[in-house]
């Protein structure tokens, strides 16, 4: 798989240009705790289909907004299957989500914290 | 509930954004704040409805999956309230036909869905909608009045109390990106007859002998406001129309310099744009008033190029700086093999007499692309950005710059 197959940076630049770094920078910290949590929701135990594919469409649509296209590929792979998935394909799925998502988070370091609760409210 | 306040000196209105995803809310209500919006955010459908009952919006973005309750309901809901006049951008990760279904089902709402966007967001495309909202907005306002409730004493009184003042739409550098220049146009908010239309007011100030009058307030006006645009911004013009018929006036270039002293601006940031019907008409007079304003550095433009009385022998003999090709022929140069031919013709014809080459009203990304190819400098239109207020124009001049300016980083 190609580089930009995983994280196409053009897209993020696109961002940044219409936000200004330090804001996209923010708003990339607030995607990383999200899907941290909605990950953290799908690793649950008895995790239903619903869930599954309403998480999932929120994690495609998000990564895609920073370029990062191997977890949106996977999470609308997600999204479209999760009602034909059986509860082992479901997990394996969630943890091909959350392998693609490890490298990804390991960019919240390089990132200024933001409040997300604020914006959850 | 989450508010967002502008981020501009002005603020544009109030921006309501309904999505049920954090981080889409995020950017929207980022991009929201930096084009001058308070911006509140509602995360269902129960806090959206919460909202509009609390108070007026100028502008909505509605995401149409929406946890228990979608976004269609929200649009039934709007319509029961007869919110019909807020405009409404429709935002969604599903598949087209299901955002093109969902327009046609809000348009037979009455509502007014003035674009829809699909996921993942291209925040330019949103920047774009928000913007586009303020340009149709304007334009509804408008009053309709008959040309005989303007006559030289309501003209006149206009000018005294300041009524007509300009908006400013952004020129920019096809090549780069960076605006350049913003053209600045006359607006009357009259508080007895309401915005009356340029395209009304100014034919009947040049039928009742008061061009030169309206003129030198527009310019007034203009420089005065437009040095706020040229704050930091090394070769940036304000560009202003002059009649054609004012091409006889030998007191102008006088004028304008009194004008620009006054404002202690150069006469390099100030550009006038000359319709070229009447320009033409009496040529050695023109070249008189053109030469003497190119001579204190002050640029000049012919207008609306390609319609009325062109005369190419005239053209080596007035000193234009810059060639402005009418929206006419701009409009559809991607598609009509006509149009295409005319543009490139005149942008050949700008270039060899030396001549920056403009392209008026572009409204299209693929009459943009064509004009960019074809080696067009600069173009202008709502593509870009309306005609705004300084406060808005300087808003939208800054984002611009900095989005071309800024180096990316690494995240």
């Amino acid at each position: 798989m190609s580089h930009t197959e995983v994280f196409d940076r053009t897209v993020y630049d696109r961002l940044v240009a219409e936000l200004g770094a330090d804001d996209a920078a923010e708003a990339l910290s607030v995607f990383l705790a999200d899907t941290a949590g909605k990950l953290a929701r799908l690793s649950a135990d008895g995790l239903d289909r619903m869930t599954a594919r309403r998480e999932a469409h929120a994690i495609k649509s998000s990564s895609a907004t920073f370029g990062f296209l191997e977890l949106s590929r996977l999470a609308r792979e997600m999204e479209q299957g999760a009602e034909q998935m059986s509860p082992e394909r479901l997990h394996a799925s969630v943890q091909e989500l959350q392998r693609a998502f490890l490298p990804i988070s390991r960019l919240a370091e390089a990132t200024r914290p933001a409040d997300i609760r604020e914006f959850s409210k | 509930m989450r508010e967002i306040p502008h981020q501009t000196r002005v603020s544009m209105g109030r921006l309501l954004v309904v999505d049920d995803d954090v981080v889409q809310r995020s950017i929207i209500g980022k991009i929201g704040a930096k084009l001058g919006y308070d911006t509140m955010v509602a995360s269902s459908f129960e806090g959206a409805a919460a909202m509009l009952q609390g108070g007026k919006f100028d502008v909505m973005t509605l995401d149409l999956s929406l946890g228990e309750h979608d976004g269609i309901e929200l649009l039934n809901l709007i319509a029961e309230r007869g919110l019909h006049a807020m405009p409404i951008i429709i935002i969604s990760g599903l598949d087209e036909r299901i955002l093109s279904t969902t327009r046609k089902t809000a348009e037979a709402l009455r509502l007014d869905v003035v674009d829809s966007l699909s996921k993942p967001l291209d925040p330019g495309a949103l920047r774009k909608a928000l913007f586009l909202k303020n340009c149709g907005q304007a334009a509804k306002e408008e009053a309709s009045v008959s040309p005989s409730q303007i006559d030289a004493a309501t003209i006149r009184n206009a000018l005294a109390a300041r009524e007509i003042s300009v908006h400013f739409q952004p020129k920019i550098e096809l090549e780069t990106g960076l605006p350049v220049s913003a053209e600045a146009l006359a607006r009357w908010e009259s508080p007895a007859l309401g915005a009356i239309s340029p395209a009304n007011f100014i034919p009947r100030a040049e039928e009742l002998g008061l061009m030169a009058e309206l003129t030198d307030h527009v310019i007034d006006e203009a420089v005065a406001k437009g040095r706020f645009l040229l704050e930091g911004r090394r070769n940036f013009t304000i560009a202003v129309n002059v009649s054609g018929s004012l091409m006889s006036d030998l007191g102008l270039p006088d004028r304008i310099e009194g004008i620009l002293t006054r404002h202690g601006v150069a006469p390099q940031s100030l550009l006038v744009e000359v319709t070229e019907s009447v320009a033409m008409s009496d040529v050695d007079r023109a070249a008189d008033i053109l030469l003497r304003l190119r001579l204190k550095g002050i640029g000049a433009a012919i207008d609306d190029f390609g319609t009325g009385y062109s005369s190419l022998s005239a053209l080596p003999r007035l000193p234009f700086s810059e060639l402005k090709i009418d929206q006419s022929f701009v409009k559809n140069c991607h598609s009509d093999p006509d149009m295409r031919k005319i543009v490139e013709a005149c942008i050949g014809l700008g270039k060899a007499f030396g001549m920056r080459v403009v392209a008026e009203g572009i409204d299209n990304p693929e009459a943009l692309a064509f004009l960019r190819k074809a080696g067009c400098d600069l173009g202008q239109g709502t593509w870009f950005s309306p005609a705004l207020d300084v406060e808005r124009a300087r808003a939208w001049i800054d984002i611009a710059s900095r989005a071309i300016r800024k180096p990316s980083r690494v995240a």
